[in-house]
């Protein structure tokens, strides 16, 4: 009885002491020690400094509430149409990026996506004839960062429709189609337009 | 005695116990399945900067294993490399395929040697303990897919860079460099308006070999004796022989000097840049026909901007409306050789006025 006790300890005591030095090394390959983390804590040039308390202020500034996508469809020629998309919500709202992607049924190709006013800068506008992927972010400049302002075009498409006498449907990637403002999704889907039948 | 005794058991089953502990616990790198990565990310990092990927495991139908936070450092080649423990029951004997999924970037997929993303279609890796090194650098890995990751870089991904800037929040940091500045936001905008995703993973099972048809003594070609050289053709007669005077124009190859001329545009982390273009050079072309002034152009075009790329590590764009001319003329060369590609990242060109 006495052996098996201190058989027993003896596994006890050669585990606890293999787990410690296990879990110290595996924490010390994986995660930097707090004093290396501080050790390389940089810090922001005068033009970063200058844009964070600016970011700081047009967010406090900011009311809460939400943004939604909406549409006016103008028919130039007799199979061709500009549909404008409009990013909406209330007077103080802004936004820092918002995704907007649209696809068409076959009988609609899309011929042109045109950026518009809400946000200053539209890195990605791609037209691939039935889909059209549009995001627009906040431009972070050397002295000044813009927010997206909404109530305004956010894209333009000139669809064309190849068959006159059918009809044709523009419909939103509703998964994909977002808009962001401080890291949290301010979207509404519900308000906002899924599709567009001309 | 029996207190000798039971004390000499203690010690004899504590080794036996640390041994045992030892060897579940710190498998040697020389008996676990491991590997060696080499990846090229976009962006400038620190020496000993400490990148974590996760590389998940695929054989042709699932994926079959998981390995998260795994430490690759930034070395002075200007790689992330380091060697990887696959610490789980992988078959040695089945081939898989790796999918490499940086902290912050999109992930590019491995099945063999120098078969990356698109080339991929069935695993072909059989893992190992040899330490056989994948060489992800022939294409950088794109920044921007921010924690929790989802295989592209969209608004969400800048709304968090927007979000953490200027802080030392390490979501949005892409560069590890402790801070969220306008680098992270100039990488991740970089990778969106490539509209780069995750490289898609749609793998088969290897194509089995057709079987050959085992020969048959009837169907056996008798073998002829093929001579190791042909046999030589009959020489020419003299009448067709050609003068012993080689003509220029026989091949058409020669030399295509060109005068760069104009300016070279670019935007670099938002900031306009322009140099003025002025140089001579030559490519060696095969006929005077290559040799015209809008092929130069367009291989100028082509040459800045994969400079670009390459010594701004893609953070640079090209305008693409940089007025750029070339003056060419062929001098017929027969032996023209190719001038050494420029891997110099030194610009002494002026400023454009």
């Amino acid at each position: 009885m006495k052996s098996l006790v201190i058989v027993l300890l003896a596994i006890l005591v050669g585990f606890t002491t293999v787990f410690f030095a296990y879990s110290r090394q595996a924490a010390q390959v994986i995660k930097p020690t707090e004093k290396q983390k501080k050790q390389a804590l940089p810090t922001l040039s005068a033009e970063e400094e200058t844009l964070a308390k600016q970011k700081k202020q047009i967010l406090a500034e900011i009311e809460d509430g939400q943004v939604y996508f909406a549409t006016l469809k103008t028919s130039l020629k007799e199979n061709l149409y500009q549909i404008d998309v409009y990013l909406s919500a209330k007077p103080e709202m802004k936004v820092d990026a918002a995704d907007l992607i649209i696809r068409t049924d076959k009988n609609l190709t899309i011929e042109e996506v045109k950026k518009g006013q809400v946000f200053a800068d539209y890195p990605r506008l791609i037209n691939e004839k039935q889909t059209a992927t549009i995001t627009g972010i906040a431009k972070l400049g050397q002295d000044k960062i813009v927010f997206g302002e909404p109530n305004q075009i956010f894209a333009s498409l000139l669809v064309s429709k190849n068959k006159t006498n059918l009809p044709a449907k523009l419909t939103v990637d509703t998964e994909n189609t977002k808009a962001f403002l401080n890291g949290q999704m301010v979207l509404d889907k519900q308000v906002s337009f899924n599709e567009i039948t001309l | 005695m029996k207190n000798k005794v039971l004390a000499v058991v203690f010690f004899l089953s504590l080794l036996v116990f640390m041994y045992l502990g030892t060897r579940f616990a710190f498998r040697s790198r020389a008996e676990a399945i491991n590997i060696n990565l080499k990846l090229k990310l976009q962006g400038h990092f620190q020496a000993n900067s400490r990148l974590m990927v996760r590389i998940d495991v695929y054989d042709s139908s699932a994926k079959v294993a998981q390995f998260e936070n795994i430490p690759l450092l930034y070395a002075n080649s200007g790689f992330f490399e380091g060697m990887v423990i696959l610490e789980q029951n992988l078959d040695t004997s089945v081939p898989y395929a790796l999918f490499i999924k940086p902290q912050n970037y999109l992930g590019q997929l491995v099945c063999g040697e120098n078969k990356f993303g698109a080339d991929c279609q069935y695993p072909e890796i059989f893992l190992d303990n040899s330490g056989k090194l994948y060489d992800l650098t022939a294409t950088p890995f794109f920044a921007g897919d921010l924690a929790p990751p989802d295989g592209k870089v969209d608004a969400g991904d800048f709304s968090k860079i927007i979000a953490n800037f200027g802080t030392n929040n390490e979501i949005g940091d892409i560069n590890l460099d402790g801070i969220v500045n306008g680098v992270d936001y100039a990488l991740a905008i970089k990778t969106l308006s490539l509209n780069k995703t995750d490289d898609a993973i749609n793998l088969t099972a290897a194509p089995t070999p057709t079987q050959e048809a085992t020969p048959t003594a009837i169907a056996s070609p008798t073998p002829t004796n093929t001579p190791t050289n042909p046999t030589p053709l009959p020489t020419a007669t003299p009448i067709a022989t050609p003068t012993a005077t080689p003509t220029p124009a026989s091949s058409g190859k020669g030399k295509c000097n060109a005068t760069l001329t104009g300016q070279v545009k670019a935007t670099y982390l938002g900031m306009n840049e322009c140099r003025v273009l002025n140089e001579t050079t030559y490519r060696c072309v095969n006929s005077a026909s290559e040799c015209t002034n809008t092929a130069c152009i367009q291989q100028t075009r082509e040459e800045i901007k994969e400079a670009l790329n390459r010594c701004s590590f893609w953070l640079a764009s090209f305008d693409e409306n940089s007025p750029i001319s070339c003056q060419v003329s062929f001098v017929p060369d027969e032996n023209c050789v190719d001038p050494a590609p420029d891997t110099s990242c030194d610009d002494n060109s002026p400023k454009c006025p």
